[in-house]
């Protein structure tokens, strides 16, 4: 288990933030860092990572102190077990696959990167180096070069943002797939509501620097207020009358919709609200495209 | 969108299916779910939401039918457009909207007084925390 409990002054986009976290992370679960930009998400798994110090607090994996403000202690990133996969794969490009998981290993052991490549479905690419591969390949062999290091926890900072829609979907089932075979303690920051909710055991949202909330995606993402179990939250682009009725325009994502609304709701809204918009589960039709 | 206060009676759930029965002043209501947030409990004071476009009309109504949500009012107002129309109907105090097409509210020859039954289908009836 990863036992957390920090506190570091922060410089956000609107100023100081003070990021305090305590938190304890099972073994074995995927767990998502969600939230907006700006708010420590990155930085938590820094400081988990060696590569940043909180300015108080502690971190311990498995009862191993990695950090103690109060003893003193801090080991440094090589010394912390850890695995961090970053949206922009820093490969070796002067070595070949294979070498880029032996030279991460702490034990060389050929048969064991071999191993992992081909769970990965990578083995056929192991003589090809780095340049020669597509993105979403780049970020598998990143994976797959930073389970070779035998982490204890696998850190994954917006591993698959740099990826098309549909690499970023694969790779996403494939994300789930390694730390279920690998029997991983992942942390992945995001704010893609679909990959995490896909993807997590635990989501822990974060808001200001502090736990917004904390619990499984479906308790988390589904409304708590309202029994509606088709909402969106979307942005209204255009409110025209029609007839003795108004619709409204909203995009929501990438998509661009229209609600009906009657005339003594339309007076509470305006071009340029962020609105929620929810229907019940019974309403909608599905077709295969 | 209609809005009226009412309080949960019964919750029965099913296989992740949930039917709650509501009243209202002296209107009991029916809502299809699927799972209810924790929150809702018996006695619990809820917000039941519908839009006006699920809301239907019937003057004279005799026989049965299958819509659970059957309250009785009086229409206080029409805006007749060229193909939607919008009937408020006065329920107990509360003030129902329904949108329905112009030619139903012709073919009815529905006028401001007249008595009238509406319909909501329970699986078209959302539920809020009223907060």
């Amino acid at each position: 288990m990863l036992e957390i409990s920090i506190s570091k002054k922060l410089l956000g986009a609107t100023g100081v933030i003070d990021f305090e976290l305590i938190c304890n992370f099972e073994k074995e679960e995927f767990w998502t860092i969600f939230g907006e930009s700006g708010i420590g998400k990155t930085t938590l798994l820094r400081m988990i990572a060696g590569l940043e110090t909180p300015d108080k607090g502690s971190i311990k994996m498995d009862g191993e102190v990695w950090f103690d403000s109060e003893k003193k202690i801090n080991l440094i990133p090589q010394k912390r077990k850890v695995g961090f996969v970053f949206q922009n794969y820093a490969l070796f490009e002067n070595m070949s696959v294979l070498q880029n998981l032996l030279f991460a290993q702490p034990h060389k052991n050929i048969s064991k990167a071999e191993e992992i490549l081909e769970a990965m479905g990578l083995l056929a690419l192991k003589e090809r180096v780095p340049n020669t591969l597509s993105g979403g390949q780049r970020q598998r062999v990143a994976l797959a070069r930073s389970i070779a290091q035998e982490p204890k926890i696998l850190l994954l900072d917006e591993p698959l943002s740099a990826l098309d829609a549909l690499t970023r979907s694969r790779l996403q089932d494939e994300l789930k797939k390694t730390h279920e075979i690998f029997k991983l303690t992942s942390l992945m920051v995001s704010h893609d509501r679909l990959e995490v909710f896909k993807l997590s055991d635990q989501v822990l949202w974060l808001k200001e620097g502090k736990i917004f909330q904390i619990g499984k995606p479906k308790e988390i993402f589904l409304s708590k207020t309202s029994s509606s179990k088709f909402s969106f939250e979307g942005e209204i682009l255009n409110i025209e009358k029609k007839d003795v009725i108004y619709v409204v325009t909203i995009g929501i994502d990438k998509q661009i919709v229209e609600v009906v609304v009657d005339e003594s709701e339309v007076q509470e809204l305006q071009v340029g609200n962020i609105i929620n918009v929810s229907t019940k589960a019974f309403a909608p039709i599905i077709k295969i495209r | 969108m209609n809005k009226i206060k009412a309080l949960i009676d019964t919750i029965e759930t099913h296989d992740g299916i949930t039917r709650v029965l509501l009243t209202s002043g002296k209107n009991k209501l029916t809502a299809i779910t699927l799972e209810l947030p924790t929150s809702f409990k018996i006695g619990s004071e809820v917000n039941v939401i519908f839009k006006e476009t699920e809301v239907g009309i019937a003057k004279n109504f005799k026989g049965e039918i299958s819509f659970s949500n059957l309250l009785q009012g009086t229409i206080l107002f029409l805006n007749k457009g060229k193909i939607l129309s919008k009937v408020n109907i006065d329920v107990d105090g509360i003030n129902i909207g329904s949108i329905i097409t112009t030619n139903a509210v012709e073919q009815l020859t529905l006028g401001l007084g007249d008595e009238v039954k509406i319909f909501i289908k329970a699986t078209e009836v959302s539920l809020e925390e009223a907060l």
